[in-house]
């Protein structure tokens, strides 16, 4: 993995230290920490194969806040977001056994995904706004303690303008560009994930960043400051 | 204004992907140096370096969305999506581990449907003139006497008699008139209690059928037997993918 990301409220915050320097085209070598993680998780699946129902819910518990943040950048609505993480998790749980790869994140965030395709798909229901958050001034985006207000003002409204843009982009791009930005896969776990070619998913993310800036428009200004 | 008129079209013409590709250290070997021409001559496609970079952490730095709710599955939940045991084990058969299976069933049902047709076709009966006596051959004649017996050469000439015993002098309602009729040994059946009869050249047909028959049925029940066998396994995994497959694993 590029880097690792933690299954905690909030694994993105810190994906890309710095995007800017020359990527290893998916060689990299995986970390320590990745082999922790993988031995974890494949402990808890091996009990929860068993019928131990608390393994799997510590699988759960490690992952939903990972799989909803996805999956809702992907749907753009909270509630669609919702119900297809609580269908990969279903299918996750039917279908333990069939666990062969190396990284249990990497599985369970391509059937989140194909989730996500499938609600893309057959969603009918207009979206909503998929971060009521930035609405409701209890809440905080996770910045320094030091941030001003206007300092916070400036990031939700960065952040509303790149998730707008981000909803205009094609479903493949947007993909492409969360798991690399966001959750912090290299370029190979994502085409192992989505089920392409490595050039095509650098295609996808190079495109679909030079159609944000496009969407993004006099917005760009915002990531200047 | 024209200068800059002109920019902005050169600008146009500019590879603006592979810009994007470098600002990230992605530009294929070889690209470095267009691409870095491109910056330093073009303002537009450097100011596209650097809105990519920050673009790319701006991603990054998305803030997460709070999930509306617990994800974790009550007991009820899991056994309802455990299923029986029945329900288990057909879905185990969607697995990739049985998807060799499919292929195998395949050829076997064909195989077991050549072999059921060939045993039926009479082509065997006339593919087998030598065959060797089975069991049905003793049902023709009576237990196996030791003054009948074959020849050592081709096992299919006519009934040797015991020494010391001629044709002529056979005690059966049908004697055969010599060893040169060739047409009565063939007909000759011995009703002797102990004799059996033999096949020869000329009856071969009609002796080779018993013996083909046997290798047919072998067949056909063969046949049969692999061609229900595959079809059962066959239905058995399409039934277990209709019903439960599952669509988030494709």
């Amino acid at each position: 993995m590029k880097e690792m990301v933690e299954a905690t409220p909030s694994p993105s915050a810190s994906a890309v230290d710095d995007s800017a320097e020359p990527v290893d085209d998916g060689a990299v070598a995986a970390k320590p920490h990745d082999d922790l993680q993988h031995v974890r998780d494949r402990a808890l699946v091996q009990r929860a194969v068993g019928g131990d129902l608390e393994a799997f819910n510590e699988i759960v518990l490690l992952y939903q806040d990972y799989l909803f943040a996805l999956v809702v950048r992907v749907v753009h609505d909270r509630e669609s977001a919702a119900d297809a993480v609580q269908e990969a998790l279903f299918s996750c749980y039917r279908n333990l056994d069939r666990f062969r790869g190396d990284s249990f994140r990497s599985w369970l965030t391509r059937i989140a995904l194909n989730a996500a395709t499938d609600v893309l798909r057959y969603r009918k229901r207009r979206p909503a706004d998929p971060y009521p958050e930035w609405e409701d001034d209890s809440w905080q985006p996770p910045a320094g303690e030091e941030a001003s207000p206007e300092r916070r003002a400036m990031r939700n409204q960065t952040a509303r303008a790149l998730t707008e843009a981000l909803a205009e982009i094609t479903t493949d791009q947007r993909t492409a560009i969360v798991l690399y930005d966001v959750e912090g896969f290299d370029y190979q776990e994502i085409a192992d994930i989505t089920g392409v070619s490595l050039g095509t998913v650098k295609s996808r993310i190079h495109r679909g960043r030079l159609a944000l800036r496009e969407l993004l428009g006099a917005d760009m200004e915002l990531l200047r400051d | 204004m024209r200068n800059s008129r002109s920019l902005v079209s050169d600008h146009r013409r500019h590879d603006r992907l592979l810009v994007a590709r470098y600002a990230v250290g992605d530009a294929q070997f070889g690209q470095d140096h267009e691409a870095q021409d491109l910056i330093q001559r073009c303002s537009e496609c450097a100011a596209l370096a650097d809105d990519i970079g920050r673009l790319s952490r701006a991603v990054g730095q998305l803030p997460a969305a709070r999930r509306p709710r617990d994800f974790r599955l009550t007991a009820e939940q899991a056994d309802k999506l455990r299923g029986s045991r029945l329900e288990r084990w057909l879905r185990a058969l969607t697995g990739s581990g049985w998807a060799a299976v499919r292929p195998v069933a395949a050829v076997a049902l064909s195989l077991g449907l050549v072999m059921s047709v060939v045993g039926v076709l009479p082509i065997l009966g006339a593919a087998t003139p030598g065959a060797p006596p089975t069991t049905t051959d003793m049902s023709v004649g009576a237990a196996p006497s030791p003054d009948v017996h074959r020849s050592d050469t081709n096992g299919m000439e006519g009934p040797t008699v015991a020494p010391g015993r001629e044709l002529g002098d056979s005690d059966g309602p049908m004697n055969a008139q010599g060893s040169a009729d060739s047409e009565l040994n063939n007909a000759y059946v011995d009703a002797s209690p102990g004799a059996r009869p033999v096949p020869d050249e000329a009856g071969a047909p009609e002796a080779a059928t018993p013996s083909a028959l046997g290798v047919r049925e072998v067949l056909i029940y063969a046949g049969l037997s692999l061609t229900a066998i595959a079809l059962v396994i066959l239905v058995l995994l399409y039934a277990a993918r209709q019903r439960f497959s599952d669509p988030l694993l494709r």
